[in-house]
């Protein structure tokens, strides 16, 4: 990282917002010594500083004061309380008071004793205050981390229900495939997906169809591909919708051709997402049933 | 940030006043910050009492760490605002880990006393920041009100306004540029 680099750094870095790999670029820098970085930061720091001002009046100066009065009192109480406590000499089961030399001592050493107390506890309130910082900074990092591992599984989830639906059909393929009743239409590859190609499968006696394709384009967003049986008696009816995946072949049930009609051709068309009744975007497959 | 007037002593000298346990400069800074302060930690947390008690925690460390202060370090207004924005930070995260987030309630104005001269250089102060937030490209605009008032770091920040990272730093860094030049201008 450059000098101008460093430099760039610096008004993000009064705003508390460098990412991680950036503050300590930025803290290196300045540990190495760079007294024209450090003046300009301290600069931007002021600047940062001055836009506390722009949110509209809120709060009140006085109850704030009221706060920090009760804290002043609390804080004045305890060290009255202490002194006393150290200077007040008792009678204790008749005897003469101690002599004020040894209350001196006690005074001396109670003190030295309160303020030690003082400062260990602050110490110790000052590991929990940054402890509790800490934590919460894990906290939040285990729980962005939990977000993206859901994320994964649900994906992951998605894909295998994907991939069982496709074992599925390639099962149902399979057993048209070994029907005494097979039809087969191998489909061709048109202009618009050179490299295509599929196959449809139906066994009017066990009532299936499946359509297997591969080599087409993912269908744009809103756009699905449909399957069409074109009859001798009819012309095109709708005989399903399916998603291609590149790279994949796909595999998606069919529905049966209109009864007591002959089928001529079947073909693929890109149509609008849900489906169409009649076809009218562009084909991209076709095939006629093999002879018998 | 507020120049006190030429009755008034400025706020090194309140700091240092405080320094030698004197609680009337306590007093005083508190005049001439509070409500800032307040304002700036309500953008973090919803409940104006909530807000007053960090701000109380803030002046109260400050009157604990004055001696420490060391004014080369930056100004006395800088030095409390960050203590501020970090404590409204971490009460923020706290609140975040016990439960949803809930929308800035809107903040109640309230009267103030004392200090006029400093109330009067706040007000001044604060319409500087305003305008020259207001002529930011508003792109620029939201991305350094996104960086200064929340949690969020730079790519949460891309995230949030639907742009690239990269953008995100150019536009929070032309915004600075820009803030610091008005302020220098008007000042």
């Amino acid at each position: 990282m450059d000098h101008q680099e460093v430099i760039d750094l610096l008004p993000l870095a009064a705003l508390d917002r460098l990412e991680p790999g950036e503050a300590r670029q930025l803290d290196e820098h300045l540990r190495e010594g760079c007294p024209q970085c450090e003046a300009q930061l301290r600069s931007w720091r002021e600047t940062a500083a001055a836009l506390a001002s722009a949110p509209q009046g809120a709060g009140s100066d006085s109850r704030v004061w009221q706060r920090l009065e009760s804290r002043l009192h609390t804080e004045a109480a305890a060290a009255h309380s202490l002194a006393r406590t150290v200077s007040r000499p008792r009678r204790i089961g008749g005897e003469r008071a101690p002599s004020v030399g040894w209350w001196r001592g006690v005074a001396t050493v109670a003190t030295a004793a309160a303020v030690l107390l003082l400062i260990y506890n602050r110490v110790i309130a000052n590991r929990a205050r940054r402890a509790e910082v800490r934590q919460l900074q894990q906290l939040e990092s285990l729980s962005w981390q939990l977000n993206d591992l859901r994320s994964e599984l649900t994906a992951a989830q998605t894909e295998a229900e994907t991939l069982r639906s496709v074992l599925d059909e390639r099962a149902k393929l399979d057993r048209i495939l070994m029907s005494p009743d097979l039809q087969l239409m191998r489909l061709q590859a048109l202009a618009p997906a050179p490299g295509a190609g599929g196959v449809v499968a139906v066994s009017r006696a066990s009532r299936m169809a499946v359509v297997q394709t591969f080599g087409l384009p993912p269908a744009p967003p809103g756009k699905t591909y449909q399957l069409w049986w074109i009859t001798k008696e009819g012309g095109p009816t709708k005989a399903g919708l399916f998603y291609a995946q590149t790279g994949r072949m796909s595999v998606a049930p069919a529905s049966m051709p209109p009864a007591g009609q002959r089928v001529i051709l079947a073909a693929v068309t890109l149509e609008p997402a849900g489906g169409v009744d009649k076809p009218t975007g562009a084909m991209y497959l076709k095939g006629a049933p093999d002879r018998e | 940030m507020a120049d006190a007037s030429k009755a008034q002593p400025s706020d090194r000298q309140l700091v240092a006043a405080m320094a030698a346990g004197d609680a009337q400069a306590l007093h005083a800074l508190t005049l001439r910050y509070a409500r800032m302060l307040t304002a700036l930690v309500l953008r973090f947390c919803a409940q104006e009492a909530d807000a007053e008690e960090t701000v109380a925690d803030v002046l109260w460390q400050a009157w604990s760490e004055a001696k420490s202060y060391d004014p080369a370090r930056g100004s006395v207004a800088a030095w409390l605002v960050t203590l501020a924005r970090s404590r409204a930070i971490d009460r923020l995260r706290a609140r975040q880990a016990r439960q949803p987030p809930a929308g800035a309630a809107p903040p109640a104005a309230a009267a103030s006393a004392g200090d006029p001269a400093a109330a009067l250089d706040a007000a001044q102060q604060a319409q500087i920041v305003r305008t020259a937030l207001a002529a930011l490209d508003a792109g620029e605009r939201a991305a350094l009100e996104l960086a200064y008032f929340s949690d969020l770091s730079q790519s949460q920040i891309a995230q949030r306004l639907g742009i690239p990272l990269g953008t995100v730093k150019t536009r929070i860094r032309t915004a600075m540029i820009k803030l610091r030049q008005a302020l220098s201008g008007q000042r």
